[in-house]
């Protein structure tokens, strides 16, 4: 067995020295906003340049698993998922951190990780070869039909109204239509010079979740004037390993999920961790526990997206193909390092590859120590952090995070502009989730119906390239059995007595005026800026908008009561902030990063700070200066990233 | 009265800034590089322009190249649209920040869309590498040769699936090329990158497809290569595939993927000399070239001159290519 023969490669001082390090660093990257594990391993190939192979690789293997798991962290903590892949541990993590579980959701979060991604790992060590034959078979047919199964679930997840969660994932599928369409090469609603490239999956996940969060916290400083976001109960960690592991229905689908959508390229692996949750959510007893606290839902999805890790490196080291969107970044890190995926990975560099895959395992190990270790802390110090001051560190954040994903000052300002329209939108019932899924799932959806429809017309037709073939009806008896469900569940509910949570604010009218009025200007756009086969799909997802915004303002005039009047003072209580943040984003590459973040940091904390008085103003100064210096530090050494450097700093 | 002099005051001040600006200039010109130099990749860390850039960009700290070192800056999106306008419009014409260039890709999206680069706004200082497209085949496919493919399409037009990494780039007109010079039709399938091309073609899903020469390479046996899109053979990785021209097939290296380094135009002439002189050098250093063989990257170092006549060429050929689509 030739894993077991170079094992004792990994355990060398440095690599594990370099474990140690990339697994807390990566703990602590992936808890930032914006720095996704994509992102994470991106910037740190070039470091890899001026390492040995090995080292260099199992520095970016550790800090790929680390990330993914620490994504969980600021999820769990603060609403905001550190990357796509987190975002259904959000959906009941945040609740229970809310109920004062903080802690242990995140015992859960690691515990889960950490079996998922041994489980991974041994798929990778152990079937490598006869899985990367089936990732083959995945061919447009196929991951369109997987796309699909992640559209059925959609208007399910983390939405309280069916209706408005689809009309926010159809939002979401039509804002990834903007940009240039690379099967026809032609540009797409792009109004301005901003979203010529399209909207990033990750700068929108910041700015869905983190922007409407920011406001969230600036409501909480105004209203409470207390320090501590929620109370912290204790919880034994031998309790959360006792019953993480008696939930063995949540890991195992969790895993098996997670392993699958892990090996199948192309299928982005982001969605492991909502496939694993809808799945255990459609098997449990009272799928209405989940969204309100649920640990099954951490289990699934942490153990879903960390068992991901292992398989989706399957068909990159025997084909070069990556299973994940980090996979294939960490593919360049491979090739930087003289590498080739294929059979000679595991004959010339059998021993870089061997030990490469033994210090993942290790990673999983080293991951689930800190990460509990953390646990407890994190939860206690995030807690502590005064709204005021989380507000403002939130914000500069979502910006700098989502500055360095390309680069791009348009980045940050779409980010914004999303965050904004979902802070609305959110007031009315609509959720960041479905919109998030839409965006990763619209370009599987429709550049592979494209490419399928285009191989179908060559000879067999249609019917028979996307309806026969094993997998292909596998998946479509999937999506069907997806939708029935979904159905059977509504009519369920609407007969118990009606939707129970879709009240008062949820039903505003002038929630669903917003929705429709929005969907027409899309519709506008769908139908007036071009013609031809490259509109087909944005026009669909218009009408689809518009007729559920219809539903939605249907339902709006039907419970005609106004619940208006405690949202007037909402606004007034984030003038101030949003006041600030507008100025940030306008004088951001004039003034230059750092010096901006600074005045946004102290100005939204100073705003917002309970008792102002000589003492307090000085910490807030204090605070604001270390603050940016920790950023500056970690971001303009540390990863490198260049950022506008303006007339200041 | 006091306006008017404020404005003569005014006026004066600005007079006074030009010409205290203009010996600046040549001062920055004689002290360049005063900084490390910013070297703008239209594409994502990890991808092969990054990495090559990253190769071929690592001795610049040296004495006898820049004495600087040059840090790369990765701005990717809409196929490097996005980096490349950023580049044309905002980089800084002091020779302190540079770019990576694609050709044919750069060039085709300037002719396509409305970009805010062109061949005229910007001046080549080397080339570095030269990736030719290759014809490949699944590894039980009927085609063994560039022939089988043109016999199959002419008993069969357009039924003959061909992926490649997108529209308007190497691939794509690589594709054209093809099917002018041998008078077929044929279905190219924008895969949305070279990988998720190189993978239908594996996978079976298409039954030919245009792909970059080092990343067909690698593949081994796991494909087949029936022929080289360039005018010679590629003599260090693949000495036994003929070229198309070789098969009768009269398509040139129009569609190679051409690697290099440009600067804004408005950059000061002796910067332009200066960095022409040195970074062809720079390419030519000896770890540049034993890294990019351990990477399987072909080198093909090129003078600012030779790769000025390049793109001149390429202009119009490619005005001419792409006139037909849409």
């Amino acid at each position: 067995m030739e894993f077991i023969q170079f094992f004792g490669d990994v355990l060398t001082l440095e690599i594990m020295l370099v474990l140690v390090l990339a697994t807390g660093a990566g703990l602590v990257l992936g808890a930032m906003p914006g720095l996704s594990p994509t992102m994470a391993v991106a910037l740190l190939i070039p470091f890899t340049f001026h390492m040995d192979s090995a080292t260099g690789l199992v520095l970016l293997g550790a800090v790929y698993t680390a990330t993914v798991a620490g994504g969980a962290i600021s999820g769990i903590l603060v609403n905001i998922p550190g990357a796509p892949a987190n975002i259904a541990t959000v959906l009941d993590g945040h609740p229970l951190a809310k109920q004062g579980r903080a802690s242990e959701a995140l015992h859960y979060c690691f515990i889960s990780s950490f079996i998922g991604g041994v489980i991974g790992v041994v798929v990778l060590i152990f079937f490598t070869p006869p899985l990367a034959e089936l990732a083959l078979a995945f061919g447009p047919a196929e991951l369109f039909w997987i796309a699909i199964v992640g559209v059925t679930v959609i208007g399910s997840v983390g939405s309280k109204s069916v209706v408005k969660g689809l009309l926010s994932g159809a939002a979401g599928l039509w804002i990834s239509t903007i940009g240039i369409s690379p099967i026809f090469g032609e540009a797409r609603f792009v109004f301005s010079d901003h979203v010529t490239g399209g909207v990033h999956v990750v700068a929108a996940l910041i700015g869905l979740f983190a922007i409407p969060q920011v406001f969230q916290l600036l409501v909480t400083a105004r209203e409470k004037n207390t320090g501590s976001l929620y109370s912290l109960e204790s919880h034994r960690l031998i309790d959360s390993i006792r019953y993480n592991l008696r939930r063995f229905k949540a890991l195992a689908v969790g895993t098996v999920s997670g392993v699958i959508v892990g090996i199948i390229p192309g299928a982005g692996g982001q969605i492991a961790g909502l496939v694993a949750y809808d799945q255990v959510r459609k098997f449990s007893d009272d799928p209405d526990r989940f969204g309100k606290g649920e640990p099954d839902g951490v289990i699934a999805a942490e153990s879903a997206n960390n068992a991901m890790v292992g398989p989706s490196l399957v068909p990159l080291l025997t084909l070069g193909v990556p299973g994940s969107p980090t996979a294939a970044v960490l593919l360049g890190g491979l090739l930087i390092n003289g590498l080739f995926p294929g059979p000679d990975l595991f004959t010339v560099h059998a021993q870089v590859t061997w030990t490469f895959i033994g210090s993942l395992l290790i990673a999983q190990g080293l991951m689930l120590v800190l990460g509990l270790g953390l646990s407890r802390t994190s939860s206690y110090w995030v807690m502590r952090v005064p709204s005021h001051y989380m507000a403002a560190a939130v914000t500069v954040l979502a910006v700098i995070g989502t500055y360095s994903i390309q680069n791009s000052y348009s980045d940050v300002l779409v980010m914004a502009t999303l965050g904004a329209l979902m802070y609305v939108g959110s007031r009315y019932g609509f959720s960041a989730a479905p919109m998030v899924l839409g965006i990763i799932l619209g370009p599987i959806a429709e550049d592979n119906f494209q490419m399928g429809k285009m191989i179908a017309e060559t000879g067999e037709g249609m019917f028979s390239y996307f309806f026969l073939g094993t997998i292909n009806i596998i998946l479509v008896t999937l999506c069907l059995v997806s939708i029935v469900y979904s159905v059977l569940a509504e009519v369920k509910q609407r007969r118990r007595g009606g939707t129970v949570v879709d009240a008062g604010v949820d039903r505003s009218l002038a929630g669903g005026l917003g929705a429709a009025v929005l969907s027409l200007i899309v519709l506008g756009a769908a139908v007036f800026s071009g013609s031809g086969e490259a509109f087909f799909f944005p026009r669909l997802l218009a009408v689809i908008m518009t007729g559920l915004s219809i539903v939605v303002l249907w339902d709006g005039i039907r419970s005609l009561r106004s619940s208006d009047v405690r949202e007037a003072a909402r606004w007034r209580d984030i003038g101030a902030g949003s006041t600030v943040i507008v100025g940030y984003l306008i004088v951001l590459e004039m003034l230059g990063f750092y010096a901006s973040s600074f005045l946004a940091f102290a100005l939204i904390a100073l705003c917002y700070l309970p008792l102002r008085n000589r003492r307090s103003v000085l910490m807030l100064a204090s605070v604001s200066v270390v603050f940016i210096g920790i950023v500056y530090l970690s971001f303009e050494h540390m990863l490198q990233v260049m950022t506008p450097r303006g007339i200041l700093f | 009265m006091s306006v008017l002099k404020y404005i003569v005051k005014a006026g004066t001040t600005a007079l006074g800034a030009l010409l205290l600006m203009a010996p600046i200039q040549v001062v920055i010109a004689e002290d360049y590089p005063s900084a490390p130099v910013q070297v703008t990749v239209a594409y994502g860390p990890g991808g092969a322009t990054d990495f090559q850039a990253r190769i071929v960009t690592m001795m610049a700290g040296k004495e006898k190249y820049l004495n600087m070192p040059i840090v790369i800056f990765n701005k990717p999106g809409a196929g490097g649209q996005k980096g490349w306008n950023w580049f044309a419009a905002k980089a800084s014409t002091d020779g302190h920040q540079l770019a990576a260039y694609n050709v044919p890709h750069f060039i085709a999206q300037s002719i396509k869309f409305d970009t805010k680069y062109n061949i005229n706004n910007l001046e080549p200082i080397a080339n570095w590498g030269a990736d030719p497209a290759v014809l490949i085949a699944p590894k039980d496919s009927p085609f063994n040769s560039v022939a089988d493919v043109v016999a199959h399409a002419k008993a069969n037009p357009g039924t003959i699936t061909v992926s490649g990494a997108g529209l308007y780039v190497g691939h794509h007109i690589a594709h054209l090329q093809f099917e002018r010079a041998a008078d077929i039709k044929l279905k190219y399938i924008p895969a949305g990158g070279g990988v998720k091309a190189m993978k239908m073609v594996l996978g079976n899903q298409v039954m030919a497809g245009f792909n970059n020469l080092s990343d067909a390479y690698r593949q081994g046996d796991r494909i087949k290569i029936l022929g080289v899109a360039d005018n010679q053979r590629e003599a260090m990785f693949l000495p036994d595939v003929p070229t198309f021209k070789e098969q009768g097939v009269d398509v040139d290296d129009s569609s190679v993927n051409f690697r290099g380094i440009m600067a804004r135009k408005g950059t000061p002439q002796e910067v332009i000399d200066f960095l022409a002189e040195r970074v062809h050098l720079m390419f030519q250093d000896g770890k540049v070239a034993k890294k990019m063989k351990a990477g399987g990257s072909p080198l093909r170092i090129m003078t600012r001159d030779e790769v000025l006549a390049m793109w001149a060429e390429r202009q119009p050929y490619l005005e001419d290519l792409l006139k037909g689509l849409d």
